[in-house]
């Protein structure tokens, strides 16, 4: 059964159909439609465990949509980069049984339907993203997923989702673009779309054309996984969204701006003479992006703001890992995509579990939750402790390897960067810490306020403990991910 | 402020005119299109041209590529149309009961668009089924279709026309694009043992794929009166 080929296109045919059906079959209905949508994620991620464990038993693998040979047809692979959608439908689900009762109060009744269709959309264009190997098709499940996500922000009743949400549409639709032509010029000069066909016929030494690529390709890429500094729309867009959207944005829809990336790279192996100056300059963004906002993370008041910039920050750190282009700094920056989705879409829950019920957003206004609300309050405390990078919790394996990997390059500036990036997130994780268990309540909401109902809490609770035993499984994760590594950046030390 | 502004359009044109510059060098170096060795047209599409017709099932070739070999690709564009009007229907304004009236025009004007109705609706089948040999198919009959709907709603106002179906039926009409199409695909799985293949025997490839066309047809001009519908605010989910 695990063998059967035909997984790897339901990977994200599946969410896509389930998603489409949604408005249609539970129209007024919000919570049948939450009901199957959350079946439609479940069965998808039992899809990508399927994948998965193809993968561990016999290594990479390719389907043949239609039938065609690769380059006349498109070809799906599922390599360790594709094996991200494990993570994403174990984050999409848990999100969506978060929404349950969240989204009940959050958005209008009968739209609810079409957020839940939404979300599975969101979810089949971020798999078609990661498993496809064909430029032309990478761009379009890049829509999917990007026309879905905006919507879904703008679907929060906050007046400011609108505004936020324009922001993001427009950078998006100009990233989008920036990508296409791209596509266009690699297919100009290579005739081909398929990725690993491209690779092996671009001419990477002629300066401008491929330059031209390379160029609008990283800069597409960056704005989607908002590196410094096309970061600006992002603080707008995951605090105003609801928060299950804002957990879905930060953990997958930002790493899949990472993954066009590593895409890229594999497109340009070879290219050293172009890809050397866009991997220093990634190196730099990414470190002004980890301090600017881990800095900007601290000065916040609300609760879902300095998440999002804590977001940036991370986001940095990738990129530092990616542009160091050592094989530990890589494998860490990889490893850290996924860390990071599980300990971040553990945070946005839980933050989101505490605005539904007490209203409040204000970090100084949530002192004394953790008497209250002492599940929620736990798994925001974990995961924020396993954030800032305390070893052995999730946050330390990939900080490590980068930091490792700088050495390796002789950056160690880069190790004192991150050092400081990490105090300061150590330094607003105990903030608040402090204020959910160790200040006396301060507002009415928070005194009365009782835990959320389990589907709420347990969903939080399962991310926390994840991001602490995925710092427990770091040593066979970067070992997962090593052919990857090899595979974007050919041999590297 | 007026200065300014001034400013602002000024350094904006100069950002504007400093990354125009690299884009046109580049795009120029790009190898020159339509002379015959470029590789745009040497190497994958060499083979369409050479043996498209034949294998893709269409002698409209472009129909061939969108249909059979990429399929995956159309069936991804299909998605985002539909999600297109998810989204505008996700945030588009209250549902208003009556809708917004119809805005005088003159009777010359409400005569004509009338009396052409039948008529566009004719030609965008015809684009539509015709899309194997002729340039056409789906798409640009979806929009001939879609555009013929948004005439009439100008003219008669909204309500009439979005009236003409009930809510839930026009919900399953704007999905028939990804349903027929993943319907399809499943077809092709079960007849050829590929999702989203299309059988080798002619007729019943020809038949699957002017279903398709129809399918992304309708589809599409029912999403595209969705769309202006979901703005006027008539109908919404």
């Amino acid at each position: 059964m695990i063998d059967w080929p035909h997984w790897l296109p339901l990977l994200a045919v599946l969410p896509l159909v389930g998603g489409v059906l949604t408005p249609l079959l539970f129209h007024r209905l919000p919570n049948a439609a939450c009901f199957w949508a959350a079946s439609i994620a479940a069965l998808t991620l039992a899809v990508a465990v399927a994948l998965l464990v193809r993968l561990l038993a016999s290594g990479g693998f390719g389907y043949a949509v239609g039938g065609w040979l690769p380059q006349y047809g498109i070809e799906l692979r599922f390599d360790e980069i594709g094996a991200l959608a494990v993570a994403a439908g174990f984050i999409a689900l848990l999100s969506l049984v978060f929404s349950r009762h969240y989204v009940a109060r959050a958005v209008e009744p009968d739209r609810a339907p079409l957020y839940y269709a939404l979300v599975l959309i969101n979810l089949g264009g971020l798999n078609g993203f990661l498993v496809t190997g064909d430029l032309f098709n990478l761009f379009v499940f890049m829509e999917i997923f990007s026309v879905s996500a905006y919507a879904l922000v703008a679907m929060a009743r906050a007046p400011i989702a609108a505004l936020a949400a324009l922001k993001y549409l427009l950078l998006g639709a100009l990233s989008s673009l920036l990508v296409l032509f791209s596509v266009g010029v690699v297919f100009a000069m290579t005739g081909t779309l398929n990725i690993e066909d491209a690779a092996v016929l671009l001419d990477a030494s002629s300066a401008m054309p491929a330059g031209l690529a390379l160029a609008g390709l990283a800069t597409g890429f960056a704005v989607k996984a908002a590196l410094f500094p096309v970061h600006f729309w992002l603080p707008d867009a995951h605090a105003a969204a609801p928060a299950p959207v804002s957990a879905i944005l930060s953990a997958l829809v930002v790493k899949a701006g990472v993954v066009g990336l590593l895409r890229t790279l594999e497109l340009f192996a070879g290219g050293d003479d172009l890809l050397q100056p866009l991997l220093t300059l990634i190196v730099w963004l990414g470190a002004l992006g980890a301090l600017g906002g881990a800095l900007m993370a601290l000065v916040q008041r609300d609760i879902k703001r300095m998440l999002a910039y804590s977001t940036v920050a991370n986001i940095g750190y990738i990129f530092i890992g990616l542009g160091l282009a050592t094989a530990s700094a890589v494998s860490g920056a990889m490893v850290h995509s996924v860390n990071h989705a599980v300990m971040k879409s553990a945070l946005f829950l839980a933050a989101g579990a505490i605005i539904h019920r007490t209203g409040l957003r204000n970090i100084d206004d949530l002192r004394g939750l953790g008497r209250r609300m002492p599940i929620t309050a736990f798994g925001m405390a974990v995961a924020l402790i396993a954030l800032s990078g305390v070893p052995p919790a999730a946050g330390f394996v990939g900080k490590w390897q980068i930091a490792l990997g700088a050495l390796e390059a002789g950056q160690p500036w880069l190790v004192a960067v991150l050092v400081v990036a990490g105090i300061v997130v150590l330094a607003f994780g105990v903030r608040v810490i402090n204020a959910l268990y160790f200040r006396p309540p301060a507002r009415v909401p928070v005194a009365s306020a009782i835990e959320v109902p389990a589907s709420m809490w347990l969903p939080v609770l399962l991310l926390a403990v994840a991001s602490l035993a995925l710092g427990l499984a770091g040593t066979p994760m970067l070992a997962f991910v090593g052919p990857a590594v090899q595979s974007v950046y050919g041999t590297i030390p | 402020m007026n200065a300014r502004r001034r400013t602002a359009r000024i350094l904006a044109f100069a950002l504007l005119a400093a990354l125009a510059g690299p884009l046109i060098h580049g795009v120029l170096q790009l190898p020159a299109p339509g002379s015959a060795d470029a590789p745009a047209h040497a190497n994958v599409t060499a083979n369409y041209v050479e043996r498209g017709a034949e294998s893709g099932g269409a002698e409209n070739l472009v129909t061939g590529v969108l249909l059979n070999f990429r399929a995956l690709d159309t069936f991804g564009e299909v998605i985002v149309i539909f999600t297109a009007w998810l989204a505008a229907a996700a945030v588009a304004g209250a549902v208003s009961e009556t809708g917004r009236r119809a805005i005088p025009v003159s009777p010359v004007v409400d005569y004509v668009i009338r009396a052409l109705g039948p008529f566009i609706a004719a030609f965008a089948l015809f684009v539509i089924v015709n899309g194997h040999v002729l340039p056409g198919g789906g798409f640009q009959g979806g929009v001939v279709l879609g555009a013929m709907l948004i005439l009439l709603s100008l003219v008669l106002g909204p309500a009439p026309v979005a009236g003409a179906f009930s809510a839930r039926h026009w919900a399953w009409l704007r999905a028939t694009g990804v349903l027929v199409f993943a319907a399809t695909a499943v077809i092709g799985l079960a007849l050829t043992g590929h999702l989203f293949g299309l059988p080798a025997e002619p007729v019943l490839r020809k038949s699957l794929m002017i279903v398709l066309e129809l399918g992304i047809g309708i589809g599409g001009g029912a999403v595209l009166a969705g769309l202006f519908f979901a703005v006027s605010g008539v109908q919404r989910s």
